[in-house]
């Protein structure tokens, strides 16, 4: 019987716990920024995301202009938060994708 | 020997290359500065000049710290150590210390932003402080206003910066004007200069499609400085002021949070008035951080 418990019990762990490695890894956020032309400025770019409260971790593809923002489990930013961040660095935010879960 | 010196134009250049934040080595940039972001520049220029009778070197260090309060607004200030020495015929004046220091605001008017492109324009207004020594004397007497560290007088400073840079180049234009006031009945001659620099990534060739690399930029600058005529107790001197455009190649390491740079400034025209001792070069090299 105890058996027949774990075999029904495991797979529901497993899809919790898939689920919320699944939330984790999709509260990436991407955004397009224009103007990156110098690493120097892009470094700025970083510092300024890095001070969001939800901001755990800034990609900067200069080539491309592509910021891949990570935020820390439990936290949220809001899309106007981001363009207000990339605005104060000197930039313009263009498009905005949340990952699954995010909060706007 | 007083009157023969173009110190005018050590103060002129210093003042002209004091204004950058990132980007060309002696040509202002209007590249932006972020939000609470601080800056600090440091850089060693040596210029020589000499002749046959006379030889001059100027050894100056301009600190320079940049704070940007908005996106659009910084405020910039910069305090040189100068280090002058003068020979003529044997005989050896000079002096070394802090000279004067330049506050100054500066303002972005234009913002344009495009993928992997800026175009960007700034004003800058402020002021030169007399915080250089200016009544120094050695045993010969009170050495000559243009050897003294400081000009004694406070002098206006404006401004205008333009800047177009892609990942590939970057071209940048000034135009600095500055109103020099008297002091101990001398006035330097007003002094307008104007500069421009052409940046192009010679490293890496092709950039990563992920991440930000350190560039090696190659800069070619045009830098000129058109100054009046000094006046001593009102009356305009002759062995003064003129016209100095140097052509300037450098070299600069860009990383994302330092750059390293070299340059020589080597003199294409120097029409100066009267019996002036021309520049020889300038050599520049110097450091910026962000933190």
């Amino acid at each position: 019987m105890r058996k027949l418990w774990v075999a029904a019990l495991f797979p529901l762990i497993l899809a919790t716990t898939g689920i919320a490695i699944g939330e984790e890894a999709s509260r990436d956020v991407e955004i397009k920024v224009q103007g990156l032309a110098c690493p120097f400025c892009a470094y700025g770019l970083e510092k300024r995301l890095k001070k969001l409260e939800a901001v755990e971790s800034v990609d900067v593809s200069l080539k491309t202009g592509d910021v891949r923002v990570k935020l820390k489990p439990e936290k949220n930013v809001t899309e106007e938060q981001l363009r207000q961040a990339i605005q104060k660095g000197g930039f313009t935010a263009k498009e905005i994708h949340f990952g699954k879960g995010e909060v706007k | 020997m007083r009157k023969k010196l173009p110190l005018w134009l050590i103060l002129a250049l210093s003042l002209s290359s004091d204004f950058a934040t990132a980007a060309p080595i002696n040509t202002n940039t209007a590249l932006p500065v972020h939000e609470e972001e601080f800056l600090w520049r440091e850089q060693v220029s040596f210029l020589k000049a000499k002749d046959s009778t006379r030889d001059m070197e100027v050894l100056t260090v301009p600190s320079v710290f940049v704070y940007g309060v908005t996106e659009k607004l910084a405020f910039i200030g910069a305090v040189p150590y100068m280090d002058k020495s003068f020979k003529e015929n044997g005989v050896e004046r000079g002096d070394s210390g802090l000279g004067d220091s330049t506050l100054l605001a500066r303002y972005e008017v234009i913002h344009l932003d495009k993928p992997a492109e800026t175009l960007r324009a700034q004003v800058l207004a402020g002021l030169k402080f007399p915080t250089g020594e200016d009544d120094e004397s050695d045993e010969r007497g009170r050495l000559p206003q243009t050897l003294q560290l400081g000009s004694g007088s406070y002098d206006p400073v404006v401004a205008g910066v333009f800047t177009w840079q892609t990942q590939q180049w970057q071209v940048d234009l000034d135009l600095v004007y500055k109103i020099n006031t008297e002091a101990n009945d001398f006035q330097f001659g007003d002094v307008l200069s104007h500069n421009a620099s052409l940046q192009y990534r010679l490293w890496p060739q092709e950039l990563p499609e992920h991440g930000n690399p350190s560039f090696i930029y190659g800069v070619l600058e045009l830098n000129g400085v058109w100054a009046q005529r000094n006046e001593i107790n009102g009356s305009e001197f002759a062995d003064s002021g003129g016209y100095t455009l140097f052509l300037s190649p450098g070299l600069q390491y860009v990383t994302p949070r330092w750059i390293a740079e070299i340059s020589i400034q080597l003199p294409v025209i120097q029409d100066l008035n009267g019996g002036q001792l021309k520049t020889d070069y300038i050599l520049n090299a110097g450091f910026r951080i962000q933190f």
